[in-house]
């Protein structure tokens, strides 16, 4: 009861610095401090989102956008987290991925977008195949930090008890590297909203991306803010949930 | 690495007759844990450290045995050792069980914090012990509340470790430790960071626990009033490598009550004695 009050408190403490600047920023664009043609004011770009936006579809631009990371995250963070686990407990798992995994980590996953659409066409896969890619890098670096720096004493007491395997993994190593974990599935969620706007960009005929470049092309500048500001919501409730779940799963952690 | 009557004999052949007359003894005379001429080198780097060297002790099943000695000197070493975290390099160590898979039932305080942060209290115990084949699922509950009871933290079952006191902490431990009722139970430097007053009441609990279970007990330290004031019998080693200085029995009466003994000529004699041997192995380092 205690907790759900304060996630609602928290919530609309968050609100408060959006709010600030959607103020100063409605002030100055009246005041005709800012260009409107670049910078519409906030309440012109609302009233475009609200009214105008949903009869050019971008209810369905956010849909298709939606499940793309959704199919993309869950499969990306599910094998990263498996592979980061595997690697973290077995030698050989490590000396065979580890070479691999440092040489392609580094490769900016929209260079491989052109050779990821060629092999799985230009439809909704090559997106979330992109998608789960970058996740899974992320989720797999962290988690594999989160098992290397579990402290050697834990290693110690399963060994004296005999803790059996499955237990040593299930109520050691992965509760041990959740709050590594956490840290991967934080980075690689935003990351998957920059990757899949990009992949829209170019070669998709739905999404927040497509809709964004639309704008552009006809020069539809409160429409484009609208598609921007979606973007900026998503970010917002993907992360706030994760840190939800976070402080669910994660209690033993003090929390700022 | 543990071997027990039957398989010892088939094991001993290569080992020096020394070796084979005192582990002889150890089969004859029930002792729970036997070293002979142990001995731990590590090497870092090309270059080797003797943590200890020719270590021969024995302990019998039921006895509290403390291992004293300067830091440095080999003592978590030896007991990480005892308890199968680390193999010796020489010697010969035999920790005997009745147990049918001839693994030794050993329960161990960490000198370190070594409850698991992301469980609560009642989860440390139930989580040993729910892995342990000896023990039914529905009577962990019930045995986790006891013991919970017999630190005095049944209040505080369902709060992790990080919300509680050092204090608090060890006792938690001291319970994770009973709990799987073990054969053996190895103690490293556990009350270390505690003030003395939260010392003093963990003293007293650890005595009435050991009383009650009867345990094999191998408690290390460096504080000699701690050492007396608990064993049966003080190991007292010197500094790095660590060898056996001195054994010496304590023969205090049991129960102990922790405060009036503290008055005893007996403890005090004692203290005075292993004082003065510590002493020597400092200045023999000075020597050097
Ligand atoms: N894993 C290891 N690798 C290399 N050297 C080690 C290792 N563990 C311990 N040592 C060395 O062995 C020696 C004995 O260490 P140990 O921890 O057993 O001492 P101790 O008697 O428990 O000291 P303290 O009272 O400070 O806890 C030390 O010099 C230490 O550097
Ligand atoms: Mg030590």
């Amino acid at each position: 009861m205690n907790s759900v009050r304060n996630d609602a408190k928290r919530l609309l403490i968050y609100t408060i610095s959006p709010a600030v600047l959607f103020v100063v920023w409605e002030i100055c664009a009246r005041a005709g401090f800012l260009d409107v043609r670049f910078f519409p004011a906030p309440s012109t770009i609302f009233y475009h989102l609200f009214f105008v936006s949903p009869e050019e579809g971008i209810v369905t631009d956010v849909i298709f956008s939606v499940y793309r990371i959704f199919a993309g995250y869950f499969a990306g963070c599910a094998l990263g987290m498996m592979l980061g686990i595997g690697m973290g407990l077995s030698h050989l798992l490590r000396m065979a991925f580890y070479p691999l995994i440092i040489v392609t980590y580094p490769i900016p996953k929209i260079a491989i977008l052109p050779l990821i659409m060629l092999i799985f066409g230009i439809g909704d896969l090559s997106k979330i195949v992109v998608v789960a890619i970058g996740s899974f890098f992320l989720v797999l670096m962290n988690t594999l930090h989160g098992v290397d720096s579990l402290a050697k004493i834990y290693y110690d007491v399963a060994a004296v008890y005999r803790i059996s395997r499955r237990n040593f993994i299930f109520r050691i190593v992965i509760p041990g590297s959740l709050p590594s974990i956490f840290t991967g599935l934080k980075l690689a969620i935003g990351y998957s909203l920059v990757i899949v706007v990009a992949a829209e960009f170019s070669g998709a005929d739905k999404g927040i991306g497509y809709l964004i470049w639309q704008s552009w092309e006809t020069f539809s500048i409160n429409s484009m803010y609208a598609g921007i500001f979606v973007i900026g919501v998503l970010g917002f409730i993907f992360s706030y949930t994760l840190d939800l779940l976070e402080r669910r799963l994660v209690p033993w952690k003090d929390k700022k | 690495m543990y071997s027990d009557a039957a398989c010892f004999f088939t094991r001993i052949e290569n080992y020096n007759p020394d070796h084979v007359a005192c582990l002889r003894m150890a089969i004859s005379e029930n002792f729970q844990i036997s070293c002979s001429r142990l001995s731990k080198r590590f090497v870092n780097r090309g270059e080797t450290l003797t943590a200890f060297e020719d270590i021969s002790f024995q302990v019998r099943s039921g006895e509290f045995v403390c291992v004293l000695g300067p830091s440095g000197c080999g003592k978590t070493t030896l007991l990480r050792t005892i308890a199968g975290l680390e193999t010796h390099t020489d010697g010969e160590l035999v920790v005997k069980t009745s147990r049918a898979d001839g693994n030794p039932d050993i329960g161990m305080v960490f000198q370190e914090q070594a409850l698991f942060p992301w469980m609560t209290v009642y989860d440390n115990l139930a989580f040993v012990l729910g892995n342990n084949p000896d023990f039914l699922q529905a009577e962990i509950p019930s045995i986790v509340n006891e013991f919970l009871v017999k630190v005095g933290l049944e209040k505080f079952a369902r709060y992790y470790p990080h919300q509680l006191s050092g204090g608090m902490k060890q006792r938690v431990s001291i319970a994770r430790g009973f709990a799987t009722r073990p054969e053996i139970l190895l103690m490293d430097e556990p009350f270390v960071f505690l003030d003395f007053q939260t010392r003093l009441r963990l003293h007293e609990l650890l005595l009435s626990l050991w009383q009650s279970f009867q345990k094999t007990v191998v408690f290390v330290t460096h504080d000699i009033e701690e050492a007396v004031l608990l064993a049966g019998r003080v190991i007292v080693m010197t500094a790095r490598p660590g060898k056996i200085k001195k054994t010496i029995d304590i023969n205090l009466d049991r129960p102990r009550d922790i405060f009036a003994i503290r008055h005893k000529k007996l403890f005090l004699g004692y203290i005075q004695t292993i004082t003065e041997l510590l002493k020597e192995e400092m200045q023999s380092l000075e020597i050097e």
